[in-house]
């Protein structure tokens, strides 16, 4: 009689070892089953994601770009989320010039999006009126040679539009101060750096 | 050989339960290899749930980012992860610049209201008002925590400019990004979830930015 109801115990216990180990199997090829379907979500997403950005980085383009900051006087090669060059620059100095005869120049760098719609290597300056004004000196007529000035914009620049360029400089002392009448100066081996990263056509955005 | 029947018997009756036992103890010596597979399962299984959580947030900025981008609209992009945030414009960085964070002064949250809104929200949120030195209006629990009587609701010394710096942007949500105390102002426990930026970043932000405008909080 022992012998049997020890027998019974041991075939129950035995029993209950083989059901637990095949819950245990269960509940892993469930776990293995939703690991699955796990698996094709994150799959799904990173493609889904894939596509975002890449549409993201073809609607952007993926040619490098300059942003002036007007406020600290410095400007910035950029690509993507990465900053290819940075330097210090001078901007606008925001003071006014007036003739006598009531013209009146403010001496601003614009701020908004431009575009690089030249580049010079050696460029001339062509001495505008507001620049005999301001040294309170005759203006000579618009077609004469005295308007050329060399050197004066360093090796090269950039053209914005609207006469503003980016440009080098002699006045490397006054980089990072508002003193400029509006263009964009930088020393002159940054200007060689930036004019040979930057095509037509580059944006230049300026805050 | 007479005896020898029921001896067989019985042996073969023990049998089945000598088996047993030993296909018990072969399976349990298999339990702990399966309780490791199980365990390996369960941390695959967090950590494709935690893969899939961080591409969803992802997906999450991507969308708001793709509808901004070729845009002429600025905006902000604040990862307060990697504690950087950068200005942008149609989806290209015009400027990048440090967060601060969890640097407000904070009175001891009493509900946890107060608690959870100290907390930055995530995702994409609107510029409610922009303001050039911003005053902090001084709430009555600041004269009580003094032992002071709270002096009347719109009673001017409630007003104190300077503990917000000098530009604050205030988000739906009571979330604000604003500057370092002005020098000589008082630091301010603030009831809100804040970001500090620098005062040349700040300015530039509060430049380019207007009401309506937006930001996403990563």
């Amino acid at each position: 009689m022992k012998r049997t109801t020890l027998a019974i115990k041991i075939v129950l216990s035995a029993l209950c070892a083989l059901a637990l180990a095949c819950h245990g199997d269960r509940e892993r090829e469930a776990m293995s089953r939703e690991i699955a379907d796990l698996r094709t979500v994150a799959a799904r997403l990173e493609y889904e994601n894939g596509n975002m950005w890449q549409d993201i980085r073809v609607r952007i383009g993926d040619e490098p770009y300059i942003v002036v900051d007007t406020i600290g006087n410095k400007l910035s090669l950029r690509k993507g989320e990465r900053a290819l060059m940075e330097a210090i620059v001078s901007t606008g100095s925001g003071k006014l010039v007036e003739e006598k005869g009531g013209r009146k120049w403010i001496f601003t760098t614009p701020k908004g999006t431009f575009t690089v719609l030249g580049k010079e290597r050696d460029p001339v300056w062509y001495k505008p009126d507001w620049a005999y004004v301001e040294d309170k000196l005759p203006i000579p007529p618009p077609n004469s040679q005295a308007r050329m000035v060399r050197g004066i914009l360093g090796k090269y620049a950039l053209s914005i539009g609207g006469s503003y360029k980016i440009h080098g400089t002699p006045y490397k002392r006054f980089l990072g101060q508002s003193v400029s009448h509006g263009c964009i100066r930088l020393k002159d081996e940054d200007m060689e750096t930036l004019y040979n990263q930057v095509a037509l056509g580059t944006k230049v955005y300026i805050y | 050989m007479a005896d020898s029947r029921p001896q067989t018997k019985t042996t073969r009756i023990m049998m089945l339960p000598i088996l047993l036992v030993c296909a018990a103890i072969t399976l349990s010596c298999n339990a702990g290899r399966e309780a490791a597979d199980t365990e390996k399962l369960r941390q695959e299984r967090q950590l494709l749930l935690s893969r899939i959580e961080t591409l969803r947030e992802e997906q999450r900025f991507l969308r708001f980012e793709k509808e901004l981008t070729g845009t002429d609209k600025h905006y902000l992009v604040l990862d307060t992860q990697k504690g950087v945030g950068s200005l942008r414009l149609g989806g290209r960085v015009l400027r990048e610049f440090k967060l601060f964070l969890n640097e407000c002064m904070r009175p001891e949250p009493t509900t946890p209201e107060d608690a959870s809104s100290y907390v930055l929200p995530k995702g994409s949120v609107q510029i409610i008002a922009l303001m050039k030195d911003p005053v902090w209006y001084v709430p009555d629990w600041f004269y009580l925590k003094e032992g002071k009587a709270p002096p009347p609701v719109n009673g001017s010394e409630r007003l104190i400019r300077g503990p917000m710096g000098a530009y604050a942007i205030f988000f739906g949500g009571g979330f604000v990004i604003h500057g370092r105390p002005l020098q000589g102002a008082p630091r301010a426990p603030m009831q809100h979830a804040c970001i500090i930026l620098k005062d040349d970043d700040l300015r530039v932000v509060v430049s380019l930015l207007d009401k309506g405008s937006v930001a996403y909080v990563r």
